[in-house]
């Protein structure tokens, strides 16, 4: 008990406020896809799509339901597909090929039944993904009613305090969304559905409204603290930020949906570049700490070493270590840690370190096969 | 910077008796299920109209949305996730057949009742006005008095009526799904039939519902619970250590959006999360699939507890395997929970059952072993 408060406080603590090094690390993919390197981004469907403003006064609801064509479905269609391009052509992995052979098919079942006619032969991409969305969004717009109680104080010398209660109508603005992705990743040639995605992303903000008791009020502040983008640079998703005081548009909604499902496919087909922000010791060596931060490796490591030499604390170890990681010296850096966690043998930061670098090499094997089989771009 | 400090202590107060690894272990499908090369997932069909067996009694509940589209989409990614079978289009019939003697054919009929109902109750309200001023004893005496004697009287129907707003919202979805192959029709296993149940209100007053007593609390006995306090205050530290070491996975798992439980489900929500229920159900059944277990290894030598944390299985092993010898209970369970991490089985059955011989009522080293048995096939 006691140590997990300890594990919880440092990670926050590390998570929050302690300098960081970030890093650019491969991750091999999820699934193998047997030797395909070329794809190519076949139709995306819209299945459901609804829309709706509600009102509700006194207890009366009233919903407008927007309508949409095949016009509005295909361009929805057409954004989400984009998004899915846009993140695919970050990879090393695939080969992406630029054709409207599968485009101009409207739905995957068409796909599919072409791909899948005796004498189809491929020409330049081995296999294609298509894509199929359900998407639900509603906004409200309502007043709840409460009781509350109003103080009113006299003064003077016979003064007197009292308490009326009242019933208050609270008004608030709300918003949810929800949106269900199906992904396909389709070999053409033996026609085989090589991996399949099917995720739901929602998202809802409430804006107003009745004071919360205490354990809502707790609750809602911890998941205010823990949404929100982790990182100011991912622009590409139209983040929204928990801690916004305006209601997203539909299309900034559906945009931040679809664009988290299509990062977590293409993470799960391919070999991807991910940032990872790793934690630096606070104490031992302050330049050495810096240069590490700052990215100077090489210099990081030729400072640290001197120090070290002369007096091995754990933190100057560590950050040692660190840079090692950074460089790409998984060997050195594991031993280093290793003498860190030597003089510090309960240190949940040194002992991650030495977690990191186990994963690192796990996963190196699959990463290479992937690499060498694949042929990176 | 208040706010980050109340989150980080409530969090820290409801976190502390959460486990402290996680680990997933591969089972084999529940059924006996003879052994296919490819499977066609074929489009499944909507029954609007006919009774649904129903979380109470049957025929109370009748079929009045389509679902199948979602339903074959979820059942589709759990069976590519389990990896056993060589997934083929529907259309693959129709040109490049493979082998049809190890090809099976997966069909699902979907009945979804749905119920999504807003409105107002009638809430009485009793207001009270209250002296203040006196001593503390008799305010807080005087208070509890107050509100007592108002609540039973608004339960008795007296006070102000004000129209309150509710939504209240339901879905029972039941699939029943044949496997069977593809050569002659013949059945794989028997016709499997699954049912979800969920039902919600928001605002109003709780007791009330436009459904029937029975069915109410027939989706409250069957129904799919919300997860609990601990387990909400758990994820949101664990996305929270995500969001500062691995920003982009955060964002690729959607932990970024804002999920204020104040605004009620869309009918939309109820569907995906029962059907994703249900997928996973079916799919446990005649596939391989993975099933998280919680472990607490905070007990025993102390860094080779912080290794595991810290996902550093191999050191610790080698951390416990230096260590004189004989291990104690919690050092042999911390080399057994190591081994299992890597996948090495046998090892792992190897520690837990020395520790059963140390002590061969004690439950962890039991439930280790059963979970070994699971994943050796035994």
């Amino acid at each position: 008990m006691k140590t997990r408060w300890m594990w919880l406080l440092a990670g926050l603590f590390l998570a929050s406020c302690a300098p960081q090094v970030k890093l650019t690390v491969l991750r091999p993919a999820e699934i193998e896809t047997g030797g395909i390197t070329k794809v190519a981004v076949g139709p995306f469907e819209v299945v459901e799509l609804s829309e709706a403003l509600e009102t509700e006064r006194n207890g009366e609801w009233t919903a407008r339901p927007l309508e949409f064509g095949p016009a509005e479905k295909a361009a929805l269609a057409k954004q989400i597909r984009a998004q899915v391009i846009a993140q695919l052509a970050e990879t090393p992995y695939f080969e992406l090929v630029y054709t409207d052979e599968f485009e101009k098919l409207a739905t995957g079942a068409k796909l599919e039944e072409t791909i899948s006619a005796a004498g189809y032969k491929e020409k330049e991409a081995q296999a294609v993904i298509a894509g199929r969305v359900f998407v639900s969004l509603t906004k409200t717009d309502g007043a709840t009613p409460k009781k509350v109680e109003l103080e009113f104080v006299s003064g003077g010398k016979r003064s007197f305090d009292v308490s009326v209660e009242k019933i208050v109508w609270w008004p608030y603005k709300s918003m949810r969304g929800n949106l269900t992705l199906e992904l396909k990743l389709i070999r053409l040639v033996p026609t085989e559905v090589l991996a399949v995605s099917t995720q739901t992303r929602t998202f809802a903000q409430k804006i107003g409204g009745a004071p919360l008791d205490l354990m809502d009020q707790v609750k809602k502040m911890a998941q205010d603290f823990q949404a929100g983008a982790g990182d100011a640079e991912e622009e590409r998703f139209s983040l929204i930020e928990g801690s916004s005081e305006v209601l997203p548009s539909f299309e900034q909604t559906l945009s931040s949906l679809s664009g988290s499902i299509a990062t977590d496919f293409v993470r799960k087909i391919a070999v991807t570049e991910t940032k990872v922000a790793l934690p630096l010791a606070s104490g031992g060596d302050q330049r050495g700490k810096f240069l590490v931060q700052a990215g100077a490796y090489q210099m990081a490591i030729r400072h640290l070493q001197q120090v070290t030499a002369q007096d091995p604390k754990p933190d100057d170890l560590y950050n040692l270590a660190l840079a090692f990681e950074a460089t790409g010296g998984y060997g050195l850096a594991q031993g280093i840690y290793k003498e860190a966690l030597a003089q510090a043998p309960e240190s949940s930061l040194y002992a991650m370190g030495l977690g990191r670098i186990e994963r690192i090499l796990r996963e190196k094997p699959s990463l290479k096969r992937q690499l060498n089989t694949k042929g990176a771009k | 910077m208040s706010r980050i400090l109340w989150a980080t202590l409530v969090l820290a107060l409801l976190v502390g008796c959460a486990p402290d690894l996680t680990l997933y272990s591969t089972k084999g499908p529940e059924l006996a299920v003879e052994e296919m090369d490819n499977l066609v997932v074929e489009d499944f069909t909507d029954e609007l109209g006919q009774p649904l067996e129903g979380p109470a009694q049957p025929g109370l509940l009748k079929a009045n949305q389509p679902l199948a589209a979602q339903v074959r989409a979820q059942v589709l990614a759990e069976l590519s996730k389990g990896g056993d079978f060589r997934l083929i289009p529907p259309s693959g019939l129709q040109g490049r057949l493979p082998e049809a003697g190890k090809t099976a054919l997966l069909k699902g009929r979907v009945r979804y009742y749905e119920l999504d109902a807003q409105g107002a109750d009638k809430v009485f309200y009793v207001l009270l006005a209250k002296k203040k001023g006196l001593d503390s004893a008799a305010d807080l005496l005087g208070a509890a008095a107050g509100s007592g004697i108002a609540a039973l009287a608004e339960s008795q129907g007296k006070g102000f009526v004000v129209p309150t707003p509710y939504q209240e919202r339901a879905g029972a979805l039941e699939v029943t799904f044949e496997l069977v192959r593809a050569s002659d029709q013949s059945a794989l296993v028997a016709p499997q039939a699954l049912g979800v149940y969920w039902h919600q209100k928001w605002g109003g007053k709780p007791e009330l519902s436009v459904l029937s007593p029975p069915l109410v609390q027939g989706f409250e006995n069957l129904g799919l619970k919300n997860p609990g306090l601990f387990a909400q205050a758990d994820e949101i530290a664990q996305r929270m250590a995500l969001k500062q070491q691995n920003p982009e996975e955060y964002l690729a798992k959607g932990y970024h959006l804002n999920q204020d439980d104040q605004v009620p489900l869309l009918a939309a929500d109820v569907r995906s999360l029962l059907s994703q229920e249900l997928g996973e159900r079916f799919v446990r059944r005649i596939s391989r699939h993975t099933v998280p277990f919680a472990l607490n290894v905070s007990g025993g030598d102390g860094q080779a507890s912080v290794l595991i944390k810290a996902g550093a299985f191999n050191q610790a092993i080698n951390r416990l395997e230096s260590l004189p010898q004989p291990l104690g209970s919690d050092d042999l369970y911390n080399l057994g929970v190591a081994y299992e991490a890597m996948g090495e089985v046998s090892n792992a059955k190897r520690q837990f059952q020395k520790g059963l011989d140390q002590d061969p009522k004690n439950q962890r080293f039991l439930e280790a072993l059963a979970r070994q048995s699971l994943q050796s096939g035994q």
